[in-house]
């Protein structure tokens, strides 16, 4: 069994404290709406019809709001090696 | 599906929202993969950023946590500033008393005066306009009683005996 590591992984390291202000300043830009779609959708792995219930929107709009973020946050870790 | 997928077709496949055959293409075309396999690393990125570290304190929200002290610190400031004020608008203010006039001390020396040397509850002025104008000491009065001591016409030996008298202790078996 694989203990967790102590030290930060090969990719924490390669991303850089730099990009990670970007990726972090790029979320708080995000709108409130986009931010809870993004996290429940991504970080939390939620489903689409899910997050739509959850939020009370429809499923096309929560595909919409997903989209918006992760082209901005993709942006900010777009000079990732 | 011959034409590359656009980068919303990508995301909608990394969402796993994208069709069986998008997904096809991507596996055959090249091109369609490394656009694939970047936007996934930097999406995944994106992930690890943000659940496994944390936010970082920015310039603004530093330069708000600093502020908070130093306001609070002001308001106490200002808030003494006009207590003090107010305190000092509504108590009198105390000036150092005037130097007496000379004609007021004049007075109130009078006063003292005529109130430190009165005789008999009289002042002592009318006693002296009484000797000055000869006003006439009865034959009962004489020296006997208060009134020898406004008299002109007692003896001053005898005067001073009855003052002598005054501070001799009474006459006691003893």
């Amino acid at each position: 069994m694989a203990l967790p590591a102590a030290d930060p992984t090969p990719e924490q390291v390669a991303i850089g404290r730099e990009t990670q202000e970007r990726i972090w300043r790029a979320f708080r830009e995000l709108s409130g709406r986009q931010r809870e779609v993004f996290v429940l959708r991504q970080l939390e792995g939620w489903s689409t019809e899910a997050v739509a219930t959850a939020l009370g929107l429809r499923e096309g709009s929560v595909k919409s709001h997903l989209f918006r973020a992760m082209s901005h946050l993709r942006a900010a870790a777009a000079d990732l090696p | 599906m011959k034409r590359c997928l656009s980068t919303k077709a990508l995301l909608r496949l990394y969402t796993r929202d994208g069709t069986e055959e998008q997904r096809r293409h991507v596996d055959t075309c090249g091109a369609c993969s490394r656009c694939y396999q970047r936007m996934s690393r930097e999406l995944e990125a994106v992930k690890r950023v943000l659940l496994d570290t944390e936010e970082p304190v920015t310039a603004v929200a530093a330069r708000t946590r600093l502020w908070v002290p130093v306001s609070a610190v002001a308001t106490a400031l200002i808030a003494l500033v006009l207590l003090w004020s107010n305190s000092a608008v509504r108590s009198p203010v105390r000036r150092a008393p005037q130097p007496m006039q000379a004609h007021e001390a004049a007075a109130v020396l009078e006063d003292v005066s005529l109130t430190m040397f009165s005789i008999e509850g009289r002042p002592a002025t009318l006693v002296q306009e009484a000797r000055l104008f000869g006003s006439p000491v009865t034959e009962e009065s004489g020296c006997e009683g208060p009134d020898w001591f406004a008299s002109a016409e007692c003896d001053e030996r005898a005067h001073v005996d009855r003052l002598l008298n005054l501070f001799e202790p009474p006459d006691s078996d003893l």
